[in-house]
């Protein structure tokens, strides 16, 4: 009997779990619709913006090298790097995490090979998790991401805001952002970005040889169109992270329920053939009991 | 009359949404260095947006944004308004006669 009741114990537990997890999975696919729009509104801006600061970088001359923007712009080498990792905040949404975590650490292996200094810079307490296991003392900060889009926007501008600050404090002279792609809700790649040395989006390839009036003159342009650029990337980044995270929690809870399924009607089997047992038993029981008398 | 040439792509955006794109015949804007109206085949030309107002004209009729700033590009037949932020002003969709 008791082994029964353990059965009918484990069934209505994981009943219980598969209830989560499909509700997980719905919250997690209409998240993802959102985030999908969000990405795709925020993406011509972004593409735009990435032009204009590719076009206005092939022209700049009288710009200082030593200027924030240049420096931005070309990078300072020998100094040390910053990496920032976009991730989840939470977990359950399989490898998501750990494959941006992944790819952070294979780019600071390399960069330790080379002798170079770094850092790293979180948005989002998972990859700082990951991270921290063997560079604690790297982690200058973890910033949580935000929720909706225009948390998102203004986490970006505060991120973008920090990365300036470290160029200008002079604590970093290149910056490589990682983050994840939504491909489809099956796969999210997970990818590097040089913030700086500024680098044309592939694709950003039209050279115009027409020579371009500045109004006003190229440098006060060149420093605000730098920044808003890099604010910009960074968004689309932490657009893209979000839409990516709720995808793979989509596919990850998805797997769940069908596991979930799966055993439950293992358990169901196991469960009848045990009573099937008992009953057969106890009937046994009574015609032998009958025979005997 | 023959028809114009050449129209002027254009896109008008902001970090968290495309506003608008279409074909126009003129835009005017308020730049770093004052008031100027571009049509189809105006120079290279990268400016600062100042706050003020937009004014898109499209075939038929006229569009009006207040920005509060960004950034502005024409060349080769295309114009980007990349604005900080848009509100759409009154005179939406006011019909040019």
């Amino acid at each position: 009997m008791s082994g029964l009741k353990a059965l009918r114990n484990r069934i209505s537990s994981v009943r219980a779990t598969r209830k989560i997890t499909q509700a997980m999975r719905m919250v997690a696919a209409s998240k993802l619709r959102r985030a999908q729009q969000e990405v795709e509104k925020a993406r011509a801006y972004a593409k735009e913006i990435q032009t204009m600061t590719a076009r206005l970088a092939r022209d700049r001359e009288s710009a200082p090298a030593s200027s924030l923007a240049s420096r931005l712009l070309d990078g300072v080498s020998d100094a040390p790097a910053l990496l920032v990792v976009a991730s989840g905040q939470r977990g359950l949404c399989g490898g998501f995490n750990s494959q941006i975590a992944r790819l952070a650490r294979a780019r600071a292996m390399k960069l330790n090979e080379e002798g170079r200094d770094f850092s790293f810079l979180c948005v989002g307490r998972k990859a700082g998790d990951a991270l921290r296991r063997d560079w604690e003392s790297r982690i200058v900060e973890v910033i949580s991401p935000g929720r909706s889009s225009s948390e998102i926007h203004k986490i970006a501008d505060e991120t973008a805001e920090r990365v300036a600050s470290h160029f200008h404090e002079g604590l970093c002279g290149s910056c490589d952002f990682f983050h994840s792609v939504f491909e489809s809700v099956l796969t999210q790649k997970p990818v590097m970005r040089s913030l700086s040395p500024f680098t044309e989006a592939a694709g950003a390839e039209e050279t115009s040889a027409a020579v371009y009036h500045y109004e006003p003159w190229t440098e006060e342009l060149m420093a605000s169109l730098v920044s808003r650029n890099l604010r910009a990337q960074i968004a689309i980044g932490l657009l893209e992270n979000a839409a990516g995270e709720e995808g793979a929690r989509m596919t990850a809870m998805d797997n769940a329920t069908r596991n979930a399924d799966d055993m439950i009607s293992r358990l169901s089997i196991a469960y009848n053939r045990t009573r099937q047992a008992m009953i057969t038993k106890e009937l046994v029981e009574i015609i032998s009991g009958a025979e005997a008398l | 009359m023959a028809e114009t040439p050449s129209s002027l792509a254009y896109i008008l955006a902001t970090p968290s949404d495309l506003i608008r794109e279409g074909e126009a015949l003129a835009i005017s804007a308020r730049g770093a260095e004052g008031q100027f109206v571009v049509g189809p085949s105006h120079a290279p030309f990268m400016t600062i947006l100042s706050a003020g107002e937009i004014v898109i004209s499209e075939t038929g009729a006229r569009f009006f944004y207040s920005v509060s700033g960004g950034f502005f590009e024409i060349s080769e037949g295309r114009a980007r308004i990349l604005a900080d932020s848009v509100q759409a002003s009154e005179k939406v969709g006011e019909n040019l006669q």
